[in-house]
Order: C-alpha cells, then structure tokens, then sequence
C-alpha cells in the first residue's frame, strides 16, 4: 500500500468507526493500533510504551485537569447562580434584556471555564427555566445559550488551546492571550446582534421597565466581583509572566476554593463532589489526546505526515486558496467529529504545513477554535445543541435555528481575523516573558 | 428519532439508552485516588507559584512531580470514565438503528476496544519491566527511578479492560433479559 492509500486508509476507518457510534477515544486509538499492526505486525507496537509515557509525563498537560477542577468547584458551589443573578441586574436594562445576561453570564464563566459545554451547562441551567417564565423567544433563548456556551473555549482559560498547543509546542500563555480580544470581539458581536434583534423585532424579549435601587446594584455586583477577581488573578498572572497556565490553573483551583467558601456553598461535599466530574470529565479528555499521541506516532512511523506535507506544499497554493481548503475541511468536519477529536488527528497532519506555508502557528490557533467552535453548534452532532436540549423543555430544532445567526457572526469574525490578524496576535506579543 | 436525552455524570450527551457497568469498588478507589492527585496537583504547583513570586525560590520538583501525576490522572481515570458512560460517541447512526442492532453493535465496538486496549496494555506493563530491569532512573535531582511512575500506565489501562469487560457483560445481559426488541 502506498502512503497516501494507508492515511486514507487509517482516516476511513477512523471516521467509520466514529459515524457508526464507536466512543471517540477508541474511534481514534483502533484504527492507530490496527495500522501498526497491519504495517509492521507486533513489531509495530514496540514504540507504544515509550511514546505513552512520552506523551503524557508532561507539565503543560496538567493544566487541563485544574482548570476544570476550578470550574468544577465553582458549579458545584452555586456560584454560577449569583453570577447570572448579578449579570441580569447590570446587563438586562439592554435592548434584549435577560438575552443579553446570557452571553455576559457565558463569557465571564468561560474566563474561569476551558470548556463549552460546562459554559454552556452552566449558564444554561440558570437561565432557561427563568427566560421560559418570562416568555422569551425560545429559539433566541436556546441559540444565544448554546452559541455564548462556545465562548468557554475562545476565551482563556481554554482547553482546546491547552492541546494544541502541547501538540504543536506552541506557547499556551501566548495562545492564551491571543484568544483574549478575538474572545472580547464575538461577545461583543454576539450581545450587538441580540440588541438589534430585538430592536427590529421587540416581541422576542419582553422590556424591562423595572429600574434597580442603588442597593440592588451594589449587590449585584458583589454577586459578580468573585469573578473578575478570579479571572484577573488567573488570567492576569499569565499575562504579566508571574506564572505559567498551568501554575495559574493550581492558584485558580486554590482562589476559587476561597470565593465559593466565603460566596457561595462550599464544604468537603462539594470538593468531593467537584473531584468527582473532574476525574470522570478528564478520564475522557486525557484518554482523546493519549489516543491522538497513539495516531500521530502510528502516521508518522512510515513517514506519511511527512508525505502528506510534501504533497500539500507541491500543489503550490497561495495562502489564501490554503485557507480556503482548510474552511471547507473544518466546516464539514464540524459537522462529523467531535471538537477535541477534530484538533487532535487534524493538527499533527497539517502542522507541518502551516509552517511552510508561513502561517503563524498563534493565529491558527485561535482560526481553529473558532472553527470547532462554530462545530459545536453544527448539526448532527454539535454538541452544545444538545446540552442546551437536555436542559429544556423545547424542541431541538429551535436550537439549531436559534443558532444560525450566531454560526453567522462566528463566520464573520474568522473574516475579520483574516483581513486583520492583529486582533489575535496585538496582545500576545505583550505578554510577560514568563518564568 | 429517539426523545432520549441525558448528560451522563462525566459530561457526556447521550441521545440513545446506552446501559453501563456502574463502578466496582476498583473504580471508586481508583476515582479516590485521582481526586489526592488533583489535590496534590494543586498545593504542590500552587506551592511552587507561590514560592518562586514571593520567597524568590524552586521547590525544583514540580515539573517532574507534576507530569508523573498527570501520567497517573490520565491512565486511571481512563477506567472510571468508561464505568459511568462517559466517553463521548456520535450517535446519529446509533438513533437508527433498532434497539437490539444497537446494542449488538456497541458490544462488537467493546470488544474491539477491549482487544486494543489490551494490545496497548500489554506493552505499558513492557515498558515499566524494562524500566526495573535496566534500572532507570530520571534525570533529575529527584532521580526518580522511571517504573514507579511508569507503572501507573500499565495499571490504568488493565483496569480499563476490567472495566469494558464489566461494560460488555452489562450489555449482554441487556440484550438476554430482553429489555430490548
């Protein structure tokens, strides 16, 4: 078989198995297992030791489990209730009202969250049953949820930049700040659009006529000012080069025991409780990026991801025609596999190539998030769709079509970046050497 | 197209029924354990944050510590998550399929899982042999000899077995009860 027929070969099965309902980890380890077999028999194996222990003994990595720990802790002890209770004092007087609290209340959870879908979750579960009473338009209600929910991973902390950046040794702070005014920009872009909406159409929020004491406002943001401690404290030390992501993630995990003890309901339970989704929420993040490490070193033991750079650099394409293909690879891709699983067999295949075609690795970075972001809200398989779902007593296809016009601001957004990519990478080149 | 809908305790979306082992004491102890290492995730970095900003000092450990943690964290969670269903799967196909297709079809995946995984396991527990016999140690001021940590990967990934074989067996006597048609 030549390389390009074995890759083929390896992609098949891979997407074969994960359409036909395989779990993801195993989607991807399988097929890495079979095409070392079928290449070199049991001989092929010998590596897998040193390549698991290679792979996962590493530092960067352990940021992943503290950052869900720290948001982990932060649900668990109801603070994610204050937060949207104070959000809706402060935001709703918007054209748009508790809309408007919903992508405020996703963006400041996603700046303590590397996740969408414990964004979207969280937020969620706040803010449907209260929107529902209310009579807000339910297909603005489920969309502006489930696409705020994918600001969790634009926005650092970001999981999603913790295992690119470890597959592409790329600087996770800088990722991280390169995330930060892109993040900024769609929150913005996002709550513009729900003013204008309900602007042009008022009967998809009601109007707030209620206006707030002075003491309401106080307390509300004392609901809010936990955050912005925490994400300053967290994002901050990044930023200025105090600390690496991971030892951040180690003192969020540590400021955000202290927040919910003194704000919200904190004991031995509720860290029992947190350990306990973190350990099952990681058993499946980690088990995905060893099985990708299993998959990059199964197509790299003939040599087939150096083929397959050659082959993409011998068609000579501009930069811009590269990108094209790399839009319609993603945007189908979106919509067929998992986000972790798409950066984790894409990357290692087309990094190489970014590289030859000068593309800085930051700024793709950020391109690709938004990418799985916008796959996140994709049908069939996008997956805040359905945590919104499970969450609410309306129907799905209200939040498919309750999210397009976000699909449509992300689509947006990736054209600004590409015409302006200074909106990802001003802020990375300031940030602190680091320890 | 199924109505069911439910977010498993790992975080995973389920649209279809999918029936699980539940934990065996195995997993709650390796789900305890997990949970110290977190912990000690976090004094130990947290530690090394603080000391290194404040008191101008290394603990000099913690990148070394903190990857065997992490090594540890990755392999034992691996089987608690498969024990509570919460590995993620794409299940549009799945939603088409009859009930017993289903289920005959997701026994044919662990199993294919199961031989994997045993394959990898097999060569992790080579791995950490080799490391005893040959006497390997890091190269670190620690000189931490390599298969201590490394024997946490050959560990995770048997329980792993143990636990798609508990999934399989889950699964067939779902399919012999007859809860499915």
């Amino acid at each position: 078989m030549s390389s390009g027929v074995e890759l083929v070969f390896i992609l098949g099965v891979f997407l074969a198995l994960l359409c036909v309902g395989m779990t993801i980890p195993f989607a991807i380890l399988v097929p890495s297992v079979l095409y070392l077999l079928t290449h070199a028999g049991l001989a092929g194996l010998k590596g897998l030791g040193l390549v698991s222990w290679g792979s996962m003994d590493s530092f960067t990595l352990s940021a992943i489990p503290l950052f869900i720990l720290m948001a982990e802790i932060l649900q668990e002890s109801k603070l994610s209730m204050r937060v949207y209770r104070g959000l809706s004092t402060l935001v709703a007087w918007m054209p748009g009202g508790l809309l408007q609290t919903n992508i405020a209340g996703c963006a400041i959870f996603a700046a303590i969250s590397g996740s969408s879908v414990v964004t979207a979750a969280s937020i969620g579960r706040v803010a449907l049953p209260e929107l529902q009473r209310r009579n807000y338009s339910p297909r603005l209600s489920a969309g502006s949820l489930a696409a705020g929910g994918t600001l969790g991973i634009l926005i650092p902390p970001s999981i999603a930049m913790i295992v690119y950046g470890t597959f592409t040794e790329t600087s996770v702070a800088k990722l991280f700040m390169a995330g930060v005014m892109p993040g900024l920009l769609l929150t913005g872009m996002f709550m513009a659009y729900i003013a204008a909406h309900a602007w042009w159409r008022p009967e998809v929020s009601p109007v707030l006529t209620k206006r707030h004491s002075a003491q309401e406002l106080a307390s509300a943001f004392v609901d809010v000012i936990p955050f912005v401690v925490l994400i300053v404290g967290t994002i901050g030390s990044i930023y200025s080069g105090l600390v690496t992501p991971t030892e951040a993630a180690a003192v969020g995990c540590m400021l955000a025991m202290v927040i919910a003890y003194f704000w919200g309901e904190f004991n031995f339970a509720v860290l029992r409780h947190a350990s306990q989704s973190t350990v099952r929420v990681c058993g499946n993040i980690l088990f995905i990026i060893y099985a990708a490490y299993v998959f990059s070193y199964a197509i790299s033991y003939a040599g087939v991801g150096e083929q397959i750079t050659q082959f993409l650099v011998s068609l000579n394409l501009s930069q811009l025609e590269f990108f094209g293909a790399l839009f319609v690879l993603y945007t189908v891709l979106g919509c067929l596999v998992e986000s972790l699983g798409m950066i984790v067999v894409t990357v290692p295949l087309l990094y190489p190539v970014l590289l030859q075609y000068g593309v800085d690795p930051i700024w793709f970075g950020v391109i690709l998030v938004l990418f799985i972001e916008m796959g996140q809200i994709s049908p069939p398989i996008g997956i805040n769709l359905f945590v919104i779902q499970s969450i609410w007593s309306g129907k799905l296809a209200d939040v498919v079509m309750g999210t397009i016009p976000f699909h449509l601001i992300i689509f947006v957004l990736l054209g600004l970046l590409v015409l302006f990519p200074d909106i990802a990478m001003w802020l990375p080149g300031r940030v602190g050497s680091g320890p | 197209m199924s109505d069911h809908l439910e977010i498993s305790e790992g975080g995973a979306v389920h649209r279809i029924e999918v029936p699980i082992a539940g934990a065996s004491p195995i997993d709650i102890a390796s789900e305890a354990v997990c949970g110290l290492f977190l912990l000690a995730m976090i004094v130990m970095i947290g530690a090394e944050a603080i000391a290194r900003n404040l008191l101008g000092t290394s603990l000099q450990v913690t990148d070394e510590v903190g990857g065997y943690l992490l090594v540890a964290l990755t392999f034992l969670s691996m089987s608690v998550a498969e024990s509570h269903g919460a590995f993620h799967r794409v299940e549009f196909v799945q939603m088409r399929l009859s009930p017993s297709g289903r289920m005959i079809s997701q026994i044919i995946f662990e199993l294919v899982s199961l031989a994997a995984s045993a394959l990898v396991t097999w060569q992790l527990v080579r791995l950490a042999l080799n490391s005893f016999r040959t006497e390997d140690v890091a190269p670190t001021p620690l000189a931490t000899p390599l298969w201590m940590p490394q024997t946490s990967m050959g560990i995770g990934m048997a329980l792993l077995c143990l636990a798609l074989l508990r999934t399989i067996a889950a699964k067939v006597r779902y399919l012999r009860a007859g809860a499915v048609r």
